[in-house]
């Protein structure tokens, strides 16, 4: 897996949300997205994922423009701010839905995710009546399951507590060593130092600073 | 792909869905029962399957000039009342848990081409409704007669049916059908291109245009079966131009809507 980031600009009602962000990233690696608020780095994770459209630039996943060939990364896992569920559905119902479109994942790998992410599998309770440390945990076993290649989180350690953000980091690791592209954002600087390979700051839209590890 | 896609939509939105069919079903019965007490008072006849399909799809009459009309309240509830079963679903999943159905369906056109399928089923759940709880209230009333002109002409202002067999079959089964699902995909398309109210909008237009407006070209007229050949010696309203008519805002809002789903940017 391998992903390119080149010149990808966006403006949204005169607002320039990205600006001309460029950027390499390879598999087996960790790469962190630091930023204020509004600083554009949901944004950027909405475009490597194809929800949207860069004004200019392109972003190629191995090889593969997309908007062009590809509408979305072939082996894509994603996290993208608030997660939205099927409500009156299980947490294991939900992944199984999901599951459902490209029918890759087992059973037991979708229950062995969620007991990962500190959910019991066999909870009957539905979605609606989760709390909001819940459906993070949900969102990620989502983006994580049918272990995919590209795996984008979007402030995923929101809400939850140390035990579960030590768990979910943990699993991040774990991706990452198994050769997946792993892109995190989070307001926290210790967590993303703990983890990342690399860090990129944001601020109005750009890359103003990468530190490697 | 599209069939996991469509049973995805229809397991999604069921259980919302559900209680909206319920609630339709229970509000026909009791118009239906409503209307037969009217019809055995008045004329000591019980309503037959076929008098509530015409009390059902009426309409009003075809307006003329310097003439006073109430509009129907009932036939423009039923119509809002479709807008709403299929109107909020696709834009709202495209924005909450139908984001990761997008994304591991990995083609934008095929979750567009799902929702058009899951619209239509729709719509024809919508009819399959309205006819079973018809003939619910048949069988306990006047069971499955031909239409009675006695009831038709108490119910419909003294009305009377020109054309019955096939043309009733038609005008009052199949293209209040097809008529649906051509309003239907198009309130969808606009939907998703502009925004979910937009749609609605485009229902109200259609339904508004149909009473005030008597033309072969105004969608909603042939989902009046007064204005129909049904009822109406010489009217305007043809078969051909309801299938054309229906084909050509359904294929446009298809298309219209494949292309702009390759380009719209999805935000949370």
């Amino acid at each position: 897996m391998y992903l390119e980031i080149q010149n990808i600009s966006k403006t949204i009602k005169g607002n320039k949300v990205l600006d001309d962000i460029s950027a390499s990233m390879e598999c087996g690696k960790i790469y962190g997205f630091r930023g204020q608020n509004g600083s554009g780095k949901t944004m950027l994770m909405r475009c490597i994922c194809g929800l949207v459209i860069p004004d200019n630039g392109a972003i190629i996943v191995d090889g593969d423009e997309l908007g062009k060939r590809i509408s979305f990364p072939e082996s894509l896992g994603a996290l993208i701010e608030n997660p939205g569920f099927i409500e009156h559905y299980s947490a294991l119902d939900n992944m199984r839905a999901i599951a459902s479109i490209k029918g890759i994942a087992l059973e037991n790998e979708m229950r062995e995710i969620l007991q990962e992410v500190g959910l019991d599998p066999d909870e009957k309770k539905s979605v609606k009546k989760y709390s909001l440390g819940m459906r993070q945990k949900l969102g990620i076993a989502i983006a994580l399951m049918e272990n995919p290649e590209l795996i984008i989180l979007d402030e995923p350690f929101n809400a939850l507590d140390e035990k579960s953000v030590e768990k979910v980091k943990k699993i991040i690791k774990q991706r990452a060593e198994a050769g997946a592209l792993i892109i995190v954002s989070c307001h926290d600087r210790e967590i993303l130092d703990q983890i990342a390979d690399s860090i990129y700051y944001m601020e109005e839209g750009k890359i103003i600073r990468n530190e490697k590890k | 792909m599209n069939l996991k896609i469509i049973w995805y939509d229809i397991r999604a939105v069921w259980n919302e869905n559900k209680i909206k069919y319920a609630v339709l079903a229970v509000f026909i019965m009791l118009a239906c029962v409503c209307c037969n007490h009217s019809c055995k008072e008045a004329l000591s006849v019980d309503m037959g399957f076929w008098d509530y399909i015409i009390w059902n799809f009426r309409g009003m009459k075809a307006i003329r000039k310097n003439q006073y009309i109430v509009p129907n309240a009932y036939w423009v509830f039923i119509w809002l009342y479709l807008a709403v079963i299929v109107g909020v679903y696709p834009v709202k999943d495209l924005h909450m848990a139908g984001q990761q159905i997008l994304l591991k369906s990995g083609n934008r056109k095929a979750w567009w081409f799902g929702k058009v399928i899951w619209n239509i089923l729709s719509v024809l759940g919508f009819y399959l409704v309205l006819y079973l709880s018809v003939t619910a209230v048949s069988i306990v009333t006047g069971g499955f007669k031909a239409a009675q002109p006695e009831v038709t002409a108490f119910l419909l202002e003294n009305e009377q049916i020109e054309n019955e067999g096939t043309t009733l079959y038609i005008y009052a089964l199949v293209l209040p059908v097809i008529i649906s699902i051509a309003i239907s995909v198009t309130q969808m398309m606009i939907a998703v291109v502009f925004q979910s109210m937009m749609g609605y909008i485009w229902v109200c237009f259609i339904l508004a245009a149909g009473i005030f407006v008597y033309s072969p070209y105004s969608l909603g007229n042939y989902l009046m079966l007064m204005r129909t050949p049904v009822f109406m010696h010489g009217s305007v309203l043809n078969v051909l131009w309801a299938v054309m008519l229906s084909i050509l805002f359904t294929a446009a809002s298809v298309a219209i809507g494949s292309i702009v789903i390759e380009k719209k940017n999805i935000y949370s």
